[in-house]
């Protein structure tokens, strides 16, 4: 069947190779007869032409050519397209079996012998025909099933890509679950770490957190930027980077707020900061491409820190050169871990501002000279700053646990109580440890809880013992100084008395002349004596005022103001003998001689007045090893202990009130301070009832003794 | 004729009392310090007393001189005038605690005083 039907629409066409022509001929005739188209071919070199032109179904061949021979032919025929499948029979004139044998050698699939048996051929091209067409469609079928197959097996390719394709993806969506999953962990776990974090281990698990997060999202470096103080500027506070990763450049620890407006008010809008890539930030962020590119950053992603609705700094994470990109979910997470940051920074911060506050407290109370004590509402010691060791020589320990009135004076201690409860204060002795007094002031609080009741009390301690010694002697200066004014007054007074009174007389009645001028006599005197009173009143309120008096010295011999002296009193006062004894050589001294004139007549109207009986007064002067020291020696009434305490004191008079001895009381301090002047020394021995000797010094000169000096 | 004792320290202020009540008939005498003043009074028992506060020379003061007169019966009715120099609202305190009658400051008026005597004395 396939025979006919490849038979029957095709004239298959034959061609024939011979240079005989007469043999070609008869072929052709004999082969158009059985309704092939015949091609003839005159040597080898045409059959490769025409079989390429007319591409023949068979080709019958004559072995003898001459040229390129029949084998050749043959072989090269065999080698063009369609060659193979083309039958190509030799035809040999001979029964030569070794051309036969060759020709097959050469590819030829058939022979026939001449002189040819044209039945024989007929039937032999016939069936070499069929196989060619069978061999054809078989060629075809094949071909198309290649085909086929290299169809399909292109479809399974590309379904076998799609599927691949598709395992990637869902591997890659597995890994991008998994990181988020193992992120979120991370995340977790950092979070539980910050839960109760101890103050002072803030700053290692911040470092730790971000080290954790850039090794995980594999960055170059993570950092956190706070807001500083003042509020104009972001610090780089923490910084982790990977292995191999720049640091940032000490230009890039601070962000003024004014260089980055676009960056920070982002930030302080809460809002957070995506930079895919550095290099393709809009203009307005030109300050933070460069920032950001100077450390060579690709992508960057800045989270603001937010805390109570303040901004106070940013976390970033920062990719370095390579470019990243960010798994969407990523940055909920970080925001997340943001905001822990935030929070912990913002607890430190409170609980460091508290910490500060209670250690500055501390140090004030310690460094305090006041002490401080706090009670409870029963008033037992709950708290004694350290100062009470300095103040009450107790220690807060030795305090705490004892009432707070234990220590004071029994004399004051109801009064105290009395007064701290009226006026929160009061002033009271307090017993110290070593059993000695001082004087305390405490002010004392109240402290109320919230609903109004006692919850224990306050006191500020100070010692005032300096306080109540100075109170005390300005007491008694001021004591003196009435004492003065109503013994002045008093001693201004008597003159004024014979002044006026007499003055009044003489004015009011008319005297005899000699009366008269006794009256004015007596006028005149008081008049001196009040004069005088002025003048002591005077020198002693210049002596006080140190320096407002200027000794006039000169080189003295001191026996003759001595002796001045005594010639003065010698007259008036007819009960005592004088006697002066001095040392011979050194009388000289530099001194102002009216001013020790005004002692020698001080310390012997003295001598005088105190020995109303009368006696002795012995002016004695002796020559010391520096200084020549005067003595001046009574017989009166003497000095109690007491008196002689105080005898040099301004103001004070031995036993004012009874032993109705006048005089300012100024006498002795007028002389004991001119005595200091001059550098000397004054000062006393007596015996209640025996008598007194005053002493004073003066300074030798050593060129005004006398001596000679080379 | 009335007494009257003057007592004084100063012979200034004896003889300036003296010479102001001198005009008057009066019979005067004079005391120095108040043991002679006490002794004085007992014996004489002035009308009336011109007394001096602080008087050396002596073992009491003319504040315990009034107190021990004005404590006696026989002596109490001797009328005292403190003359004194002690011009003070504490010295004055003192003198009328003592039961002094009349208090003069010094310096005084001789004239004021010898009206003061004068009335005290019709």
């Amino acid at each position: 069947m396939l025979a006919n039907s490849a038979l029957t629409p095709h004239t298959y066409t034959i061609l024939v190779v011979d240079d005989d022509g007469p043999i070609r001929r008869l072929m052709r005739m004999q082969l158009e007869r059985e309704g092939y188209a015949v091609v003839e071919a005159l040597s080898g070199e045409q059959a490769l032409t025409e079989f390429e032109r007319h591409a023949p179904a068979l080709v019958l061949l004559d072995l003898m050519l001459g040229g390129m021979d029949g084998f050749e032919t043959c072989q090269r025929l065999i080698d063009l397209p369609n060659g193979n499948i083309t039958p190509v029979v030799v035809l040999t004139a001979a029964y030569d079996l070794k051309s036969v044998e060759h020709a097959f050698a050469s590819g030829a699939i058939d022979f026939v012998r001449k002189p040819i048996q044209w039945m024989e051929l007929s039937q032999r091209i016939k069936r070499l025909i069929q196989w060619k067409c069978a061999e054809e469609v078989l060629r075809d079928r094949k071909a198309h099933l290649e085909g086929l197959i290299e169809q399909r097996t292109a479809e399974l390719t590309a379904t076998n890509q799609a599927l691949q394709q598709e395992v990637q993806v869902r591997r890659l969506m597995e890994d991008a679950l998994k990181e988020r999953i193992d992120f979120e962990n991370l995340i977790t776990m950092i979070s539980t770490h910050f839960i109760n974090i101890h103050p002072q281990k803030v700053d290692e698990s911040i470092n730790e957190a971000l080290s954790m997060i850039g090794l995980f999202t594999q960055v170059a470096r993570t950092s956190i930027y706070l807001v500083a103080e003042n509020r104009s500027a972001m610090c780089l506070t923490y910084e982790w980077r990977a292995k191999g990763s720049a640091p940032w450049s000490a230009a890039q620890h601070t962000m003024p707020f004014k260089a980055f407006p676009w960056l920070i008010g982002k930030l302080a809008r809460f809002e957070d900061v995506i930079i895919a890539n550095v290099e393709q930030l809009s203009p307005q962020a030109r300050a933070e491409a460069a920032f950001f590119g100077a450390s060579g950053s690709q992508t960057i992603i800045a989270i603001p820190l937010v805390y109570n609705n303040v901004f106070s700094g940013f976390l970033s994470l920062d990719s370095g050169p390579a470019e990243k990109v960010w798994p969407e979910d990523s940055v909920p997470l970080l925001r997340m871990i943001t905001a822990i940051f935030a929070n912990t920074l913002e607890h430190r911060r409170t609980g460091q501002a508290l910490h500060d506050r209670e250690q500055q407290l501390r140090e004030i109370t310690d460094a305090m000279l006041d002490v401080v004590v706090k009670t409870t509402p029963e008033g037992i010691i709950d708290f004694a700053s350290p100062s009470c060791w300095a103040v009450l020589s107790h220690t807060p320990e030795s305090l705490i646990g004892q009432p707070f009135f234990a220590n004071v004076h029994p004399e004051d201690a109801e009064a105290m109580q009395a007064h701290i409860q009226a006026d929160g204060v009061a002033e009271y002795r307090y017993i110290r440890e070593d059993g000695s007094c001082i004087w305390l002031e405490a002010l004392s609080n109240l402290l109320l809880a919230e609903d109004g009741t006692l919850r224990g009390m306050v006191f500020a301690i100070r010692d005032i013992t300096q306080r109540k010694h100075a109170e005390h002697e300005l007491h008694t200066l001021n004591r003196l100084k009435t004492d003065f004014l109503s013994t002045a007054a008093h001693e201004l007074r008597t003159p004024l008395t014979s002044i006026r009174g007499f003055s009044e007389i003489l004015i009011m009645r008319e005297l005899e002349p000699a009366r008269a001028a006794r009256y004015l006599r007596m006028i005149n005197t008081q008049a001196e004596q009040l004069g005088k009173i002025i003048d002591d009143l005077l020198d002693i309120s210049r002596l006080e005022a140190k320096g407002n008096l200027t000794l006039e010295k000169e080189v003295v011999e001191l026996l003759n103001i001595i002796e001045d002296a005594v010639a003065m009193f010698a007259e008036n006062a007819p009960r005592h003998q004088f006697r002066v004894e001095a040392d011979s050589a050194c009388a000289l001294v530099s001194a102002d001689p009216l001013r020790i004139g005004q002692v020698m007549k001080n310390l012997i109207s003295n001598a005088v007045k105190y020995s109303p009986q009368g006696g002795v007064i012995v002016l004695a002067l002796t020559c010391l090893a520096d200084t020549l020291q005067v003595e001046i020696r009574d017989q009166g009434i003497g000095l109690t202990p007491e008196q002689q305490q105080h005898i040099f004191e301004k103001f004070y008079r031995a036993d004012a009130s009874n032993i109705a001895i006048s005089g300012t009381g100024l006498g002795l301090s007028i002389s004991k301070l001119i005595v200091d002047l001059h550098g000397g020394r004054m000062w006393l021995e007596s015996t209640w009832q025996a008598g007194t000797s005053f002493y004073f010094t003066l300074p030798l000169n050593a060129q005004a003794t006398g001596e000679p000096s080379f | 004729m009335k007494t009257i004792l003057i007592v004084d320290d100063q012979p200034e202020v004896r003889e300036l009392v003296s010479v102001t009540l001198e005009i008057s008939d009066y019979r005067i005498l004079s005391a120095e310090n108040g043991d002679q003043a006490l002794a004085i009074a007992r014996r004489e028992l002035p009308d009336l007393m011109l007394l001096d506060i602080q008087m050396p020379g002596g073992s009491v003061d003319g504040i315990r001189v009034c107190q021990l007169l004005k404590a006696d019966p026989r002596t109490r009715g001797i009328y005292i005038i403190m003359l004194t120099a002690k011009g003070q609202d504490w010295d004055r305190q003192q003198g009328i605690e003592a039961g002094v009658d009349e208090y003069f400051v010094k310096p005084f008026s001789p004239l004021d005083l010898l009206n003061k005597v004068e009335q005290v004395l019709s």
